[in-house]
């Protein structure tokens, strides 16, 4: 019996292309603990948007398959639970989803305080699963007394994400108000089901950094005081520092490494996090990026995924994908030949 | 990209608009060989009054019309005049309409604000309407048919290219050319149109169907080719009096009009769902 | 600093190597209400002043609504400015449009955020490559279009065979490279990079950093590079202009303006950034709320209803900048 919230165990997911069958996620395993912050970084193609929209649930059904694993959260599997009742009780309920781009996720033609009103009718944490699952598409009618309640606890959110003036801000339409404005509507509208666990998808990319800075304190904020955990993708290893309590890298597909914060970034283990973390731009050390590109997931490299652009790989590398090795206190890493101490990288 | 291969295994995958590129080229096919494929060619011109409204038979697989001509043999030589009416204005219409909408849309002005008044008054007019009164002053024939249908096509891919050309013009590689130094015909004619030319067939396929249709309506009004042309709104309209006895010469050439314009919406349909670029999304995959 | 940086001039100093000049410009957009009448005006660009010399690497840099692209294609004549000049290689061509005034501005070319989307999808790259070409060189024929073509593909390090391929078949990175091939087709003086890093991954960032390098040095080239990524400004820059709504706040050497920010907005814009073993942001960065609308700016200084510095005097009247440091020139009264 662990506290860990969210367990995903040797995921395995695919996606059907027109050029063939991507193996998009290959048994990855990710551990969020509870009241974590846990960021999963890497670049294009890795994986973890697809990783993220797995455990919610929203893989595109016509051309994703789930070829394995188990994703477990709170002790429920997941993926062996219907997908209606995954849709009602944790979808948008115990788990909630901040995307990258907040303009889109709103609709144009409505007010935010409609669709933020209309959000508390479905998920408001005060319904049980019951009530919303037997209501599911009838539209609900609601008392005034109700809407007042309703109204107050908005109020109190959007003040929590530091809208100033949030009675105008409901009047407004979402293009009326500022990409910052938006993701804090955003940061709003998940925290409002009061979930346990937020997925927040690169939601500082879309933004310029100083709006950046104040969304990420703010996050890290708000979940210190509410104990929630989030689940943090991003490509920018900056952003990973700054809130994150455990780092997990990802490469096209598998994960690499996973470790907690200062462990991650001060005692780099696996040769792509060392030259991730070299590759950043720094005033000492030259341009320098990683040799080769990233692979196709049509046919992608056997064994570790990396080892065709990894100095130190063999063969054993070409065979076997490594099985994780615990090389520090929640620090895992998956390689045959970990950076050794001489040749990790040293911050500045 | 929509090279033609593609086109083409794609629409042999959409069963629907596998029927209709089918109708299509056996209306071609009819159109090109009516000679041949008819029984009674000479029909199309003599008469024979003693064998008028027969049902049909193994002579005359659709009976024959009042001045006792093969019903059959007329129907297939009317599938030229059909065609020739539809290719003809629609190729017209598109000739006017698709350069007016480039230039209105391309600039920004007055000018291009009258344009786009002047295609709203055309569209304004009902196609019948005009051509009845063309027919009157100059006469029934098919050529006033085609000039009828033109001048109240033409509006229709006026304000499609107008849009299209609108929306492409803010693409970033319309601006690049432009920063580049090319000229406003250029980024028009090679890079613009180029670029709505999936539009504008597909509007074209559907438009076929609809020319095809109030071409008939004129002819049933006897506004098209005078007898003994074998235009199939004309065969109709000489079949009225003879209802409900004399049904197969309503019925067939109502069924080959029926035909046709269905063939061309399902092939518009079926191109419509392959060429637009929202339903098709072409792969890049960045490194 | 690993760019080999010439000595930097005063901002507003011509002098022989002087390739581009650019004096008080300014570009409002009119911000028309229904009816079509004007109602207000944003003000994209206010009284930017600057000179780049040959060679140099000049940073714009700032946030969302800055001006920096405006200021990019005002300069390129996507725009026509409001007001001020702009002196290319000793030419007027301020408000010129850029096929207008082919000849003189031949030499000065814009290199999009996603130079792939500058090239027309159903046109082969090959066609792409040639276009320059055929609209400032006619007198060109094909074969010798396709041999420069092909000379400049392999200086961005793409295979010959590529001609033949639509820009679809090829991945981004790639597409890129075509995009920066077919500014070079022209042999440009000087290049506008408009945001040439942003959304790419880390390690592939390092890459077109390094091949744009290369092509300068390669062809002689001189950059005017548009980003909102600090890192990498400092990183290829030799000076840099700090831009807030509209107005140039900072200007000067590049280490001098990043050791010793003096305007506050940069400095905030600084301390924003995430260093990685460093002290957190979060816990230490304090500018709070967002740019006001630029189509109502506040009077006086535009950064002074966010500024931790301001007084009264910041409302009265707009600071302009001040050569009072070594490198470095800063707009605002309180700067020491």
């Amino acid at each position: 019996m662990t506290t860990d919230l969210l367990r995903v165990r040797d995921l395995k997911v695919s996606f059907a292309t027109d050029g063939g069958t991507a193996r998009v996620l290959d048994n990855v395993n990710l551990t969020i603990g509870r009241g974590q912050i846990v960021g999963l970084v890497g670049e294009s193609g890795c994986g973890k948007t697809t990783l993220a929209r797995s455990i919610l649930g929203v893989l595109p059904t016509n051309s994703a398959r789930l070829d394995s694993g188990s994703i477990e959260f709170d002790g429920i599997d997941l993926l062996r639970v219907d997908p209606d009742t995954l849709a009602a009780t944790v979808r948008g309920r115990q788990i909630s989803f901040i995307p990258q781009d907040p303009f889109s996720s709103f609709n144009p033609v409505f007010t935010i305080g409609a669709q933020i009103m209309d959000l508390m009718k479905w998920k408001s944490p005060a319904l049980d699963d019951r009530a919303v699952r037997r209501h599911g598409w009838l539209p609900r009618l609601h008392g005034a007394r109700r809407r007042k309640a309703d109204l107050a606890r908005v109020l109190a959110l959007l003040r929590q994400v530091q809208l100033p003036e949030p009675e105008e801000i409901l009047r407004k339409y979402p293009h009326e108000v500022s990409g910052g404005q938006r993701q804090r509507l955003m940061i709003a509208m998940a925290l409002l089901p009061e979930p346990k666990l937020i997925i927040a998808d690169e939601p500082t990319t879309a933004l310029d950094v100083t709006i950046q800075a104040q969304i990420l304190k703010l996050l890290r904020g708000l979940a210190t005081d509410h104990g929630i955990s989030v689940l943090f993708t991003t490509h920018d290893l900056g952003t990973a520092w700054e809130i994150c309590d455990s780092v997990t890298v990802m490469y096209a597909g598998q994960e690499m490494e996973s470790a907690p914060g200062e462990g991650f970034f001060r005692r780099p283990s696996h040769p792509y996090t060392n030259r991730l973390l070299m590759s950043l731009p720094s005033r000492d050390s030259g341009i320098s990026g990683i040799p080769g590109d990233i692979p196709g997931l049509i046919n992608p490299p056997p064994g570790c995924r990396f080892h065709p652009r990894c100095e130190f790989a063999t063969e054993v590398c070409r065979q076997d994908r490594p099985a994780p090795t615990v090389v520090g206190a929640g620090h895992e890493v998956r390689c045959h030949h970990p950076v050794s101490e001489e040749r990790r990288h040293v911050l500045a | 990209m929509e090279t033609l291969s593609f086109v083409f295994r794609k629409l042999v995958e959409d069963r629907v608009a596998l029927i209709g590129a089918v109708i299509i080229l056996l209306l071609i096919l009819t159109a090109i060989f009516a000679p041949i494929l008819s029984t009674h060619p000479e029909d199309v011109l003599e008469f024979h009054p003693s064998e008028r409204l027969q049902g049909p038979s193994l002579q005359h697989f659709f009976g024959t019309d009042r001045m006792g001509s093969d019903v059959y043999s007329r129907i297939l030589y009317g599938a030229r005049i059909t065609i020739t009416i539809a290719v003809i204005a629609i190729g017209a219409s598109v000739l006017i309409g698709v350069p007016i909408g480039l230039v209105a849309g391309y600039y920004h002005g007055w000018a291009s604000d009258a344009l786009m008044r002047v295609s709203d008054i055309f569209l304004a007019v009902p196609q019948i309407v005009l051509a009845i009164a063309i027919a009157q002053t100059l006469g029934p024939s098919i050529e006033n048919v085609i000039l009828a249908l033109s001048a109240t096509y033409w509006p229709f891919w006026a304000r499609l290219v107008y849009a299209e050309t609108r929306s492409v013009q803010n693409e970033v590689f319309v601006e690049a050319s432009i920063a580049l130094g090319a000229s406003p015909a250029r980024v028009m004619i090679l890079h613009i149109l180029p670029n709505i030319m999936s539009s504008i067939i597909v509007r074209t396929t559907i438009g076929m169907g609809g020319t095809i249709l109030t071409a008939a309506a004129l002819g049933f009004l006897g506004l098209g080719a005078p007898p003994p042309s074998p235009e199939w709104g004309r065969m109709i309209s000489e079949s009225r009096e003879f209802l409900p006895e004399a049904w197969w010469y309503a019925t067939a050439p109502g069924l080959a009009i029926f035909l046709v314009v269905m063939g061309f919406n399902l092939l518009g349909d079926g191109l419509r769902d392959i060429l637009d670029p929202r339903i098709r999304r072409s792969r890049r995959h960045d490194d | 600093m690993n760019v080999d940086a010439p000595a930097a001039p005063r901002r507003t100093q011509v002098n022989d190597r002087t390739i581009l000049d650019i004096r008080r410009l300014t570009k409002h957009f009119a911000i028309r209400n229904a009816f079509g009448w004007q109602t207000g005006a944003l003000r994209a660009l206010d009284d930017v002043s600057f000179t780049v010399d040959k060679g140099e690497i000049l940073g714009i840099v700032g946030e969302s609504g800055c001006g920096k692209s405006t200021l990019g294609k005002t300069i390129m004549g996507i725009h026509h400015p409001t007001s001020g000049g702009i002196v290319f290689e000793g030419n007027d061509i301020a408000g010129q449009a850029p096929n207008a005034a082919r000849t003189t501005r031949r030499h000065l070319q814009y290199s999009y955020q996603d130079p792939g989307a500058s090239l027309d999808p159903r046109w082969k790259i090959r066609r792409s490559l040639h276009e320059p070409l055929v609209i400032h060189h006619r007198e060109l024929g094909f074969a010798e279009r396709e041999e420069r073509v092909r000379a400049i593909l392999q200086a961005v390090g793409l295979p010959a065979g590529h001609l033949d391929l639509y820009p679809h078949e090829i991945s981004g990175g790639q597409q890129r490279r075509v995009g920066l091939a077919r500014i070079l087709t022209l042999q440009p003086s000087l290049v506008v990079l408009d945001e040439p890093t942003s959304g790419l991954d880390v390690s592939v960032q390092a890459t077109i950093l390094n091949l744009l390098l290369d092509l300068r040095k390669q062809f002689d080239l001189t950059y005017l590079f548009i980003s909102h990524d600090l890192s990498v400004v400092r990183m290829i820059c030799n000076r840099i202009a700090v831009m807030y709504l509209g107005k140039v706040v900072e200007f000067g050497a590049t280490e001098a303006v990043f050791e010793t920010p003096r305007h506050p907005y940069t400095r905030s814009l600084l301390s924003a950034i995430p260093t990685i073993g460093g002290a957190r942001v979060t816990d230490t960065f304090l500018l709070e709320g967002e740019p006001p609308n630029p189509g109502n700016l506040p009077a006086g200084c535009r950064f002074r209803n966010r500024c931790p510095l301001a007084e009264a005097r910041c409302a009265e009247a707009e600071p302009e900048l001040r050569a009072d440091w070594p490198d470095q020139e800063a707009a605002c009264f309180l700067a020491d």
